[in-house]
């Protein structure tokens, strides 16, 4: 584990003098930040932008990155956040799933042979996308704290290092969302 | 009647994950690659050094100037 922080750090320190090396990070990093941008967004085409957006900023600003006790996986997820919040600001909140994602759901459970895993399958592809509809309606930073927590595993310092947040704050934001989630499910 | 832990489990449970993640790895480094070389394209004004921004101010003041006494000679 200290050996892997420390071939970070040597990665790190080496993408800072020579961002050249940087790509070893991305793709260390990119299925974490992508798969998160799209729990954040539903949509794989508005991901993979958002996604760009946020290693292009760790890139820009990777000399400024200060390793004290602050994760990379940590910085890169804060710059995702900010990303995935300012593109909710330009583009309208689109609470209807997208429709590559639905199209994903429904060639899922079509291309499954069997009658009952492929009722099991839509059923569950129901019950996901009425929790995301529930989720999308959500207040951004409700939503930004229940994401980090149940679908990212984060712990509550880790989420208040990103949202920039007392851990309290965190908390509350957790359960007034949960609260919320419970009402619309 | 649901409860909040029911809640965190319904969650858990629907974790969103892309599996062809790794196909778009590529894709994505390119776009970056790209998005930071037209960034740091320069434009003329970039190019235009401070002293060449002094010289057409004194040329402009001058002009102003040279209008004004025109003017006031006929």
């Amino acid at each position: 584990m200290n050996s892997e922080r420390e071939q970070e750090r040597q990665w790190i320190q080496e993408a800072q003098r020579d961002p050249e090396a940087f790509q070893y990070l991305f793709e260390k990093y990119y299925p974490l930040i992508y798969n998160y941008v799209l729990r954040r967004t539903y949509n794989k085409t508005v991901a993979k932008d958002v996604t760009a957006n946020t290693f292009l900023k760790a890139l820009d600003h990777i000399r400024s990155f200060k390793w004290r006790d602050v994760l990379f996986a940590s910085w890169l997820y804060r710059i995702a956040t900010n990303e995935v919040n300012q593109y909710f600001r330009k583009n309208k909140r689109v609470v209807a799933l997208s429709d590559d994602y639905a199209a994903t759901l429904k060639s899922d459970v079509a291309s499954d042979a069997a009658i009952l895993a492929a009722e099991s399958e839509a059923q569950q592809a129901l019950r996901s996308q009425q929790l995301h509809l529930a989720l999308s309606s959500l207040k951004v930073k409700h939503q930004t704290a229940l994401t980090l927590r149940y679908f990212e595993n984060l712990t509550l310092k880790q989420i208040a290092e990103i949202m920039d947040l007392p851990e309290n704050t965190v908390k509350t934001h957790i359960r007034r969302g949960l609260e919320q989630l419970k009402k619309k499910l | 009647m649901k409860n909040l832990g029911d809640i965190e489990e319904i969650l858990r449970e629907n974790r969103l994950q892309d599996q062809n993640v790794e196909q778009s790895i590529h894709e994505v480094w390119q776009a970056v690659l790209k998005m930071r070389k037209e960034r740091h394209k320069k434009s003329l004004l970039d190019y235009t050094r401070p002293w060449m921004w002094a010289m057409a101010s004194f040329l402009v003041i001058g002009v102003c100037i040279f209008i004004m006494y025109l003017m006031a000679k006929s």
